[in-house]
C-alpha cells in the first residue's frame, strides 16, 4: 500500500444544464489499495454514481485527476469492468455470447472460451449458456451481468447498486456470491449502493458522502467481510451486536450530513 | 331568472311558445319529406348554382369573368375546377354540382349510360380539329401503317382518347402494333421533349407546345368525324336542378349566348377577356379559339346536332355510338339504346335562351 | 363464485383473432345489406355480386391488353423496387443520422423536405428527368420509401441505451464495434416499424407512381376504371392491392418476429 492503487485527486465535476451548471462533486480526495472492496454509501444526489462514471472512464473531470494503478483514465476500457443497476445485457446475443462480449471484441474470442466457461459455471448459468437474457430471471440476468465483467480480468470492479433492483431474498444471495468471488478473486471493487447494511456487510471500507455538492464525509475501515471466515450465516452476522452498531453510525453520518 | 322559470309548467306563455315551437318543427319536417322541386314554385332563384367547369380558352370564359352567368342565371355561382370530365361525373353521381360546363362527349355518354342523374342541356363546341395528332417529324410517320411500332399518348378518358381509338380501328391496328400511352397533357410535353414518345393525341397548349418543338399535324379529325367519331363538349345540368330551376338554366345558358355572341362578332375584345382568364395572350387564346367550332344555338337546335325540344337530333346517335365504343373498351359495364340517349337531351332551355337572344 | 372466472376465460377464450373476424363479419354484412338492399347505387358501392363478376371478368380477360395478373406483376416489381431501395438507403442513411451530429444535419433537410411533399407536385419533373416507363415510377416509390425508413432508422439509434453503449465500451469495444453489437440491433425493431410503414406509403404512392405513363398495374388500372365510375373494377383493384400489401406486410412481420426476436420481452 506504498501507492495506492486507485486515487481521486482534488477531483471536481461540474455539468451544464438547463438550470445553469450543476457542481455534482467538489474536490474529491480518496485513495484506497489493491484488493479493498470499498462501498460508497451517501442520499440520493450525492454523486456516487458520477465518481464511478469518473473511474470508469465515462465522464472527464472538470479538475483533478483519476488514476488507476499510476495511470491516468483517458476513457472507458476492459481493465475496469462495470456492472449498472440494470442489467444492460445485449437481448440479441445468447447468454454465452453475452458473456464472451469483451473477448469478442478484443478478438480473444479462443483463448477465452474457458473462462466464460469457468465463470458461468460458478454462477449456474452454464446450463442456460444457449438461452437469451429475457429468459432469465432478474438475479440471473445480474450474475451474467457480473461475469460479463469479470471475464475481462479487470483490475478493478465497478458496480453502482447492482442489487438495487432485486428483491430482498435474491439479493442477499447476491451478496453472498459477490462476496465469495471477492475472496476467491481478491480483485479491487468499488461498490455503490443505497443500503448502508449491504455496505457495512461487504465492505472492507465504507466511504460516506454528503448532498450536492459532493464530499466525502467519512471513510470507516470495516471487518466484517475480511473477518469472517465460514460465513455461513448472514443473518447472525447482520443480525450481531457489532454490526448494527456499525450500520446505526453510517445512518447516522448521513442522516447528519442529509440535514 | 330564465323565463322558463318564470312562466312555470302549464302557464299561457310557456304553452303559446311550446305550440309556436311545434309548428315549426313539424312544419320543417314536412318541408324537408317534400321533394325540393315541389316546394319552390318555377322561376325562384337557387341559393348558389355549384358548376364544373374547365380552365380553357373557350367563350365560357367570357361569361365567367364577367359574371354574366351569375347574373342572368340570378345566383351567384361556386365554381369548382375540373381536370377531366369524369370528375364531372363522379360530381354528379354524388349531387355535388349542379352543372357541368363544358365536359366533352365521351364522359358524357358514359354518364348517360350509367344513369347519371343529369341531362344534356347544351353544346360549346365541335371539337373538330382542336383535337387531333401530332407526330414527331424524326419519327417518319406519313400514312397510318407507319405507326406501327411507335409511341402514342393521350389523356385516357377523354375525347382525345377516344378518337385516337377510332383511329386505330378505321385503320385496323391494335394496341398491340401501337403503344398507347396514357398520360396527362402536361406530362406528354415534358415526354416529348425528352423524345420518349412519338405521337400525341391532345389538344392545346399541349399541341401548340409540341408541334412549336418538333412536331407536324397528322390531321385524322375529317375522316373520323365522317366515321362517326364525332366529338364534342357539351353543357350538362342535373335533372333535378333543372327542374326545380328552370329560370336559373335558361339564364345560364343566355349567358352563355351572348358571350358566344361576342365571339362571332368581336372576337379580339373576346380573346382578350378570355386570355385574361386562362392566363395566356390573347394571340394565343384567339389562335385556340379558332380551332374549335363553337356551334350556334340555331345550329345546335337543328336535326344535325341536338335538335329542337322534343325531337332529338343526330348528336344523340354519336353519344349512342360513343358509349358503344366505350362498352368494347370495358370503359363502362353496358350502354342503353338509343332511346335513352334521346330521352337524355333537353333543348327546351336552349330553346328559350336562344329567343331570350334575339 | 364460479361464474365470474367462467365468464372472464370464456372473454378470453374469445382471442383477438375471433374479434378481428367478428369486425370483417360486421363490415361484410354491412356492405351486403347496404347494396342488395338497394341503399346505395351499384355506382358508389358496388355489392358482392357484381364485384365477384367484375372480378371473374377481369381474371379472364384481363384490362386494356394486359391480363390482371401481368397488372400485378408489374405492381408488384415497383414496389419491391422502390421498396427495397428506399428502405435499405434509407436505413443507411437514418442510422448515420441517428448516430452522428454531422450526418444528421447535412441530410435532414433532404429528408424533412421529401417526406411531405404530395407526390403529383414532382410528377411532371421524374417524367422531364427521368423519361416515361419504369424508372421515374421507381424513383417516385424511392423516395417515398426512403424519408420514411430513414426517420425510424434515426428514431431508433437515437432510442438505444445508454447504458448498453457504455457496457460495451468498457468491455473494450471500439466506436465500430459498439455501432455494429450494440446500436445497430438496438435500431433494429424500429428499422422494421419502419419497413412496414414504408411498405404502406409506397402502396400508396403505387397509384400516383403510375399515373407516369401508365397503362399498366395495379394502380393504374384503378385510375383508369375510375374515370368512368367501373366502381366494380376499382374496387377489384383495391381488394387486390389490399390483399397483396397485407401479405407482404405479414411477411415483414414474421420476419421481424424472427429476427427481433427479443422485442417487447427486454
Amino acid at each position: 500500500m506504498t501507492s495506492p492503487f486507485v486515487a481521486f485527486q482534488n477531483l471536481t465535476i461540474e455539468y451544464p444544464s438547463k438550470e445553469g451548471p450543476v457542481h455534482a462533486l467538489d474536490s474529491i480526495d480518496l485513495a484506497f489499495g489493491a484488493g479493498d472492496f470499498v462501498c460508497i454509501v451517501g442520499p440520493s444526489g450525492c454523486g456516487k454514481t458520477t465518481l464511478m462514471q469518473t473511474l470508469a472512464g465515462f465522464i472527464r473531470p472538470t479538475s483533478g485527476s483519476v488514476t488507476l494503478a499510476g495511470e491516468p483514465i483517458a476513457g472507458p476500457g476492459p481493465d475496469r469492468g462495470v456492472v449498472f443497476q440494470q442489467p444492460a445485457l445485449f437481448p440479441w446475443m445468447t447468454v454465452a455470447q453475452n458473456a464472451g462480449f469483451g473477448p469478442m471484441v478484443r478478438g480473444l474470442g479462443g483463448e477465452r472460451r474457458e473462462k466464460v466457461e469457468h465463470y458461468l459455471r460458478l454462477v449456474g448459468l452454464w446450463d442456460f449458456r444457449n438461452r437469451y437474457p429475457y429468459q432469465l430471471s432478474g438475479g440471473m440476468q445480474q450474475r451474467l451481468a457480473i461475469v460479463r465483467a469479470l471475464v475481462n480480468d479487470p483490475k478493478v470492479l465497478l458496480m453502482d447498486e447492482p442489487f438495487g433492483a432485486l428483491d430482498a431474498l435474491t439479493r442477499e444471495k447476491m451478496q453472498e456470491e459477490l462476496h465469495a468471488v471477492w475472496r476467491r478473486t481478491q480483485m479491487t471493487v468499488v461498490f455503490i449502493t443505497h443500503s448502508v447494511e449491504e455496505a457495512v456487510y461487504l465492505g472492507t471500507e465504507v466511504v460516506v458522502m454528503s448532498p450536492r455538492p459532493g464530499r466525502i464525509l467519512e471513510r470507516l475501515a470495516v471487518g466484517f467481510s475480511r473477518a469472517s471466515g465460514a460465513r455461513d450465516d448472514i443473518r447472525a452476522i447482520k443480525a450481531s451486536p457489532e454490526f448494527v452498531a456499525t450500520r446505526e453510525r453510517i445512518l447516522g453520518l448521513i442522516w447528519a450530513g442529509a440535514g | 331568472m330564465s323565463e322558463e322559470n318564470s312562466g312555470g309548467i302549464g302557464s299561457g306563455t310557456l304553452n303559446r311558445r311550446l305550440f309556436v315551437k311545434t309548428a315549426l318543427i313539424s312544419g320543417a319536417a314536412l318541408t324537408s319529406a317534400l321533394p325540393a322541386h315541389v316546394l319552390l314554385a318555377a322561376g325562384k332563384a337557387p341559393q348558389t348554382i355549384r358548376v364544373g367547369f374547365f380552365l380553357e380558352t373557350k367563350p365560357t370564359m367570357i361569361a365567367k369573368g364577367e359574371k354574366w352567368f351569375d347574373k342572368l342565371a340570378g345566383a351567384p355561382i361556386a365554381w369548382t375546377e375540373a381536370g377531366a370530365g369524369a370528375e364531372i361525373n363522379t360530381a354528379m353521381a354524388a349531387r355535388s354540382l349542379d352543372i357541368g360546363l363544358a365536359i366533352g362527349s365521351s364522359p358524357t355518354a358514359a354518364g348517360i349510360s350509367q344513369k347519371l342523374p343529369y341531362e344534356l342541356i347544351g353544346m360549346v363546341d365541335n371539337i373538330g380539329p382542336a383535337e387531333d395528332m401530332v407526330v414527331r417529324k424524326a419519327a417518319n410517320i406519313r400514312k397510318p401503317a407507319d405507326f406501327k411500332g411507335k409511341k402514342v399518348a393521350t389523356p385516357f378518358g377523354s375525347t382525345s382518347h377516344f378518337r385516337l381509338l377510332g383511329f386505330l380501328k378505321v385503320n385496323n391496328l391494335t394496341e398491340k402494333d401501337v403503344t398507347v400511352l396514357d398520360l396527362k397533357p402536361d406530362a406528354e410535353v415534358a415526354a416529348w421533349e425528352r423524345g420518349d414518345i412519338d405521337a400525341a393525341y391532345v389538344w392545346s397548349p399541349a399541341k401548340a407546345k409540341m408541334l412549336a418543338a418538333g412536331g407536324q399535324s397528322f390531321p385524322t379529325y375529317k375522316e373520323l368525324d365522317a366515321k362517326g367519331y364525332v366529338i364534342a363538349d357539351l353543357i350538362v345540368a342535373g335533372t333535378e336542378f333543372s327542374k326545380t330551376y328552370p329560370d336559373a338554366v335558361t339564364g345560364f345558358l343566355h349567358a352563355y349566348g351572348n358571350a358566344l355572341n361576342l365571339w362571332k362578332t368581336k372576337p379580339n375584345d373576346a380573346a382578350a377577356i378570355v386570355a385574361k382568364q386562362a392566363g395566356v395572350t390573347p394571340d394565343v387564346a384567339k389562335h385556340d379559339m379558332e380551332e374549335y367550332d363553337f356551334v350556334t344555338f340555331e345550329r345546335q337546335l337543328s336535326a344535325d346536332w341536338l335538335g329542337p325540344p322534343g325531337k332529338p337530333g343526330k348528336f344523340a346517335e354519336v353519344l349512342k355510338r360513343t358509349a358503344d365504343f366505350l362498352v368494347q373498351q370495358k370503359s363502362i359495364r353496358s350502354a342503353p339504346d338509343l332511346a335513352a340517349f334521346q330521352k337524355a337531351i333537353n333543348t327546351t332551355f336552349l330553346a328559350q335562351a336562344a329567343k331570350a337572344k334575339a | 363464485m364460479s361464474m365470474r372466472p367462467a365468464l372472464g376465460s370464456a372473454w378470453r377464450a374469445l382471442g383477438e383473432r375471433r374479434v378481428t373476424a367478428l369486425s370483417l363479419l360486421v363490415l361484410v354484412l354491412a356492405w351486403i345489406g347496404a347494396t342488395e338492399g338497394g341503399l346505395v347505387d351499384d355506382l358508389f358501392l358496388p355489392g358482392p355480386a357484381s364485384l365477384w363478376s367484375g372480378f371473374l371478368d377481369l381474371v379472364e380477360n384481363g384490362y386494356k391488353s394486359r391480363t390482371i395478373w401481368e397488372h400485378a406483376a408489374l405492381s408488384l416489381e415497383r414496389v419491391l423496387a422502390g421498396f427495397v431501395t428506399g428502405a435499405v438507403a434509407g436505413t443507411l442513411v437514418g442510422l448515420g443520422m441517428g448516430y452522428n451530429r454531422k450526418i444528421e444535419a447535412f441530410f435532414s433537410p433532404l429528408v424533412e423536405f421529401f417526406r411531405p411533399l404530395p407526390q403529383l407536385a414532382y410528377l411532371v419533373l421524374l417524367i422531364v428527368w427521368f423519361g416515361i416507363g419504369e424508372t421515374p415510377q421507381i424513383i417516385l416509390l424511392f423516395l417515398t420509401a426512403f424519408p420514411v425508413s430513414a426517420i425510424a432508422a434515426m428514431d431508433g439509434v437515437k432510442s438505444v441505451s445508454v447504458l448498453r453503449m457504455q457496457a460495451a465500451r468498457s468491455m473494450g469495444a471500439s466506436e465500430w464495434q459498439v455501432f455494429r453489437y450494440v446500436v445497430f440491433p438496438s435500431a433494429l425493431h424500429e428499422i422494421f416499424t419502419g419497413a412496414r410503414l414504408a411498405i404502406g406509403v409506397v402502396y400508396a404512392t403505387l397509384i400516383a407512381a403510375e399515373i407516369i405513363a401508365g397503362s399498366t398495374g395495379l394502380g393504374w388500372v384503378i385510375l383508369d376504371a375510375g374515370r368512368f365510375l367501373r366502381s366494380d373494377y376499382v374496387f377489384v383493384g383495391i381488394l387486390m392491392i389490399g390483399v397483396m400489401g397485407l401479405v407482404l406486410d405479414r411477411l415483414l412481420l414474421t420476419f421481424e418476429h424472427r429476427i427481433v426476436h427479443w422485442a417487447g420481452r427486454d
